[in-house]
């Protein structure tokens, strides 16, 4: 759903005259649209007063928040201890590489959304990442390359 | 009740934490992230201590002490504990200064001044002098570090106005971000995302231009790292002297520290040290005092013009050519306009020469809006009474701000606003256009243009809606004034305001509710054709409130209130004796001056548009830089700055400031007192024998009791009620939004970091220029 300023502002009316109001609302905004568009912050300062930067800080220090749409596919990447050990940094930096994403965040093509976990209970395939419901093992770069290929081309 | 720190009792108040506790007793408990003028946050864990009883190691900085606790600040496992944290702190934040083998000899040299900005080596932090970081190591013994330093590598921030962050050195303590959201009301920065990413920061990684910052400095003042640094004073190390004086760019007056090197006055620092409201502080105080004192075209020399052309001169020559060209003119025709940036004193030796050494009454303030403010009320005996003041402001159950920008014109308050509505105040915002408060307001009524008469008479025909009205019959124009009201009609009200009925319930619901309610009123009623009918307006409204407190107009300059206290104000001499000899006021000599009436100007700032002083035949204009006046003026006199004086202001809520003298006046520039009494002299006075500004200040004190501290008249009873004004839509008058200056000069003049957050803020308009505006530098290039 491509948000409208407008319909932000819906929203967020409700809780005008509250005061701590800021994970509520952006909890509110979120079940719309599945994520906080940009606008949502200044819509929040000028309906509820809450500066922008402080709702921003809220945004993007709790990770149920996302500041893009979510991707078709869900990417979990593990970073727990026995993927950390078997090197799922590097893998990590080579996935963002790959999808080209700044931060744990969506790419821009609106496939994918990257999430970094800890530990999916399956260490003895580390490092290991899962993509929606399917669990991928033993990755090496080159691999991790080929799956999202596949799911680039349709499949997965 | 006493708690017990290391065998010593010290006693605590109900509510205080053990480390406040221990503070009033000056046991030292080493902090990080605690500051006094903040709430406490509990983040560095370097307060930690053992309390008999109690599991683990709580923090001293958010643990209330309680009767009898026993605390252990000093025992080998609380030292150790803190240590450790102190190294896991150091392992983010560059550390050489601190374990450098030379430190000893480096402290000594440390406070010098510096060239470069950021050096990496030893020297990576622009915190040369005063380090909370280094002060705790040293406390705690931090020889070495076991652990190699992780460098965060993000780019320091330089792209905004006045201050620089290097949020490499940053500890994440938060105290800037408390300062911002919590006690200046701004929240222009709060934490950004999580664990090893959380960086203090902006919307989207934004300028702080593009954002909310009003570039107050408070959250460098309590950055306990070298993060923040202000970009103007932070090239010449440790100052030489520090002298406590104010600020005079608003009339407020904060108390300010100016520190003082190489003659110079290099920084301006708020001096907090007695109490936090003393001291709000703005952009203007913080920023821009150095810069627009020390302009390269101070000016040095009387000058006098000869032949056309304005020659250097002595002061005698000057003096001698002032009293000559003087006799030229019979009193009425000479008219003194004082500056509202004068000192007490000054103003009163200027009131001395107009009014008993040359014997005109044509003398009057400088200031569009205090002028008719202090007029309205020293007509009315209520100037020299103590007024509403910051403390009322803080304490009020109800604030109404009606046509102000007091973020830009008196960036102190919004301060004591935010402190109000933490407490529970209601804000109540009375605009005809936007406003920046909006974001603190629990009401905000945008009026139609030109409608604020309208709404504050229906306001008032409300107010009086069951309620006993036999009290006012006995009060001056009561008939006129039921009359006028009863002629007033809701609907067109209603109509012209623009304000809904049920707005209106809830205004009257809230200022009804208490009377510790204040009125700050700004310039904007200017607007108005007839400034005096909306003051008499909401004297009306106080009046049936019965309130006699809770009036604050918006003085703009830094000494209106003092300089109308001691004789500057037309027909008011000293302490608003009625002076009632025939006299012009301001426009009846800007009139005069038209006619011929009026042929010798004296003035002392540079504030006045030069058409409205063509036609004089003689005028002396004393001021610190050159004017656009300066092609009409006969002489023009260098006069001393407030950091170059000394001598008394009163700040807008009529209580008493010292400016103290921080550096010599540039050349050969004098006081205004100085100038008045040789100008006295040259006419033949012999009365003029003052030697000091204390000399003047003692014949003050003596004999006008207003100026000795605490002794302002309690404000009068109200009793007069003035008929309310007709329903109607005014044709506003033309009104340019007030700009801060001194003396005549706009600071934005001098100081371009100022010139480009107004311009932002569109309180000035913007420059034309070829160049790529400097605002528009892009951010520090975050992306989501
Ligand atoms: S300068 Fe003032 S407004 Fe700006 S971030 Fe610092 S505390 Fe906040
Ligand atoms: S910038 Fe300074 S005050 Fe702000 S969190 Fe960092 S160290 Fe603390
Ligand atoms: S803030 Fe600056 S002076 Fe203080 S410890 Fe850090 S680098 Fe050294
Ligand atoms: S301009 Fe006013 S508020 Fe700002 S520092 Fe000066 S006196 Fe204080
Ligand atoms: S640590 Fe990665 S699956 Fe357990
Ligand atoms: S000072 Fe107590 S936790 Fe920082």
């Amino acid at each position: 759903m491509k948000p409208k300023a407008k319909d932000i502002r819906e929203i967020v009316a409700p809780f005008k005259g509250d005061r701590g109001v800021t994970i509520p609302v952006l909890q509110a905004i979120q079940n719309v649209y599945g994520y906080l568009p940009p606008e949502t912050f200044s819509i929040i300062e000028d309906e509820l007063g809450i500066p922008s930067s402080v709702s921003y800080g809220v945004a993007t220090f709790y990770s149920q928040f996302r500041l893009r749409p979510v991707g078709k596919h869900i990417i979990k990447a593990c970073d727990g201890t026995a993927c950390h050990v078997r090197g799922s940094q590097t893998l990590l930096s080579s996935i963002k590489d790959h999808l080209d994403l700044k931060d744990p965040e969506s790419s821009n093509d609106g496939l994918f959304t990257l999430e970094i976990v800890a530990c999916l209970g399956c260490c003895s395939l580390a490092p290991v990442m899962m993509i929606d419901d399917v669990t991928y093992g033993n990755l090496t770069i080159e691999k991790m390359k080929e799956i999202i290929m596949t799911y680039r081309k349709g499949g997965g | 009740m006493k708690v017990i720190i290391d065998e010593a009792e010290v006693p605590f108040e109900p509510g205080q934490t053990i480390l406040e506790a221990a503070r009033n007793a000056e046991i030292y408990i080493p902090t990080l992230c605690a500051h006094k003028e903040l709430p406490a946050f509990g983040a560095c864990r370097l307060c930690v201590v053992k309390v008999d009883g109690m599991r683990g190691f709580p923090p001293a900085c958010s643990t209330p002490a309680t009767d009898g606790m026993v605390v252990h600040n000093k025992d080998k496992e609380v030292r150790d504990l803190r240590r450790n944290i102190l190294r896991l702190i150091l392992i983010e934040h560059p550390h050489s200064c601190i374990v450098c083998e030379e430190r000893a000899d480096c402290e000594a040299v440390r406070g010098g001044p510096v060239k470069a900005g950021r050096i990496t080596g030893c020297s990576m932090c622009p915190n040369r002098e005063i380090c909370e970081i280094r002060e705790v190591c040293h406390y705690l013994g931090i020889p070495d570090m076991e652990i190699p330093m992780e460098y965060k590598n993000l780019p320091v921030e330089r792209y905004d106005p006045f201050f620089d962050r290097d949020y490499n050195l940053c500890i994440l303590c938060g105290r800037c971000v408390r300062m911002c959201q919590q006690i200046r009301g701004v929240g222009a920065i709060a934490f950004t995302k999580r664990s090893h990413n959380t960086k203090v920061g902006t919307i989207f990684g934004r300028t702080h231009l593009e954002g909310a910052c009003r570039f107050c400095g408070a959250c460098i003042d309590v950055c306990p790292t070298g993060a923040l640094s202000p970009k103007g004073s932070k090239w010449h190390g440790k100052a030489d002297r520090s002298i406590e004086s104010i600020c005079t760019f608003c009339s407020l007056n904060c108390a300010m520290v100016l520190e003082e090197k190489w003659g110079r006055v290099m920084a301006a620092i708020p001096d907090r040290s007695k109490s936090y409201s003393r001291a709000y502080a703005c952009v203007y105080g913080r920023f821009c005092i150095p810069a627009f004192l020390n302009g390269s075209d101070r000016l040095h020399y009387p000058l006098v013009r000869k032949k056309g052309r304005l020659t250097p001169v002595s002061w005698e020559e000057a003096f001698r050519f002032i009293g000559d060209s003087l006799k030229r003119f019979a009193p009425e025709e000479i008219g003194f306009l004082a500056s509202p940036y004068m000192t007490n004193e000054s103003t009163y030796l200027m009131n001395k020469l107009a009014r008993d050494v040359v014997g005109t009454r044509n003398i009057d303030i400088l200031s569009r809006f205090g002028r008719v403010v202090m007029q309205y009320l020293a007509d009315r005996e209520r100037a020299s009474s103590a007024w509403t003041t910051l403390e009322d402001v803080e304490q009020a159950d109800w604030i109404m701000l009606i046509q102000n920008d007091m973020v830009f014109t008196h960036p102190g308050i919004p301060v004591a606003i935010h402190k109000a509505r933490e407490r529970g105040a209601q804000i109540i915002i009375l605009d005809d256009s936007q406003n920046e408060m909006e974001g603190e307001s629990d009401l905000n009524l945008r009026i139609e243009p030109g409608s604020l008469r309208t709404f504050l008479a229906a306001l008032t025909k409300l107010l009086l809606n069951n309620m006993k009205v036999t009290e006012f019959e006995e009060f001056v124009s009561f008939v006129d004034f039921r009359r006028s009201l009863d002629s007033l009609k809701m609907i067109e009200a209603i109509r012209l305001t623009g304000v809904m009925e049920k707005e209106f319930s809830r205004i009257l619901e809230i200022m009804r509710s208490s009377k510790r309610g204040v009125l700050l009123v700004g310039s904007r009623i200017m607007e108005d054709p007839v400034p005096n009918q909306i003051l008499g307006e909401i004297n009306n409204i106080l009046t049936i409130l019965g309130m006699d407190r809770g009036f604050i107009p918006l003085l703009e300059e830094g000494n209106v209130r003092g300089v109308a206290d001691s004789g500057g104000l037309f027909g008011h001499r000293p302490g608003y004796k009625r002076d009632r000899t025939q006299g012009k006021d301001y426009l009846r000599m800007v009139t005069g001056i038209r006619r011929g009436d009026i042929q010798a100007i004296i003035l002392n700032e540079s504030s006045v548009p030069p058409e409205q002083l063509r036609g004089t035949k003689f005028m002396v204009l004393s001021e610190i830089y050159p004017s656009e006046l300066d092609s009409m003026a006969d002489v023009i006199l260098p006069v001393a700055a407030f950091s170059e004086e000394m001598g008394h202001f009163t700040s807008f809520d009529g209580r008493l400031w010292k400016l103290n003298k921080a550096v010599d006046a540039p050349g050969m520039s004098l006081q205004d007192w100085e100038i008045f009494s040789g100008i006295a002299k040259s006419i033949g006075s012999e009365e003029f024998v003052y030697s000091s500004s204390d000399d003047i200040w003692k014949e003050m004190f003596d004999n006008i009791p207003i100026f000795q501290e605490g002794n302002r008249p309690p404000v009068p009873q109200r009793l007069e009620l003035l008929p309310v004004s007709e329903p109607s839509s005014l044709h506003l008058s033309e009104f340019t939004p007030y700009v801060v200056r001194y003396r005549g000069t706009p600071i934005h003049e001098l100081v371009d970091d100022l010139r480009v957050y107004l311009e932002e803020n569109d309180r000035i308009p913007k420059e034309d220029s070829d160049d790529e505006p400097k605002d528009k530098v892009p951010g520090s290039g975050e992306v989501v």
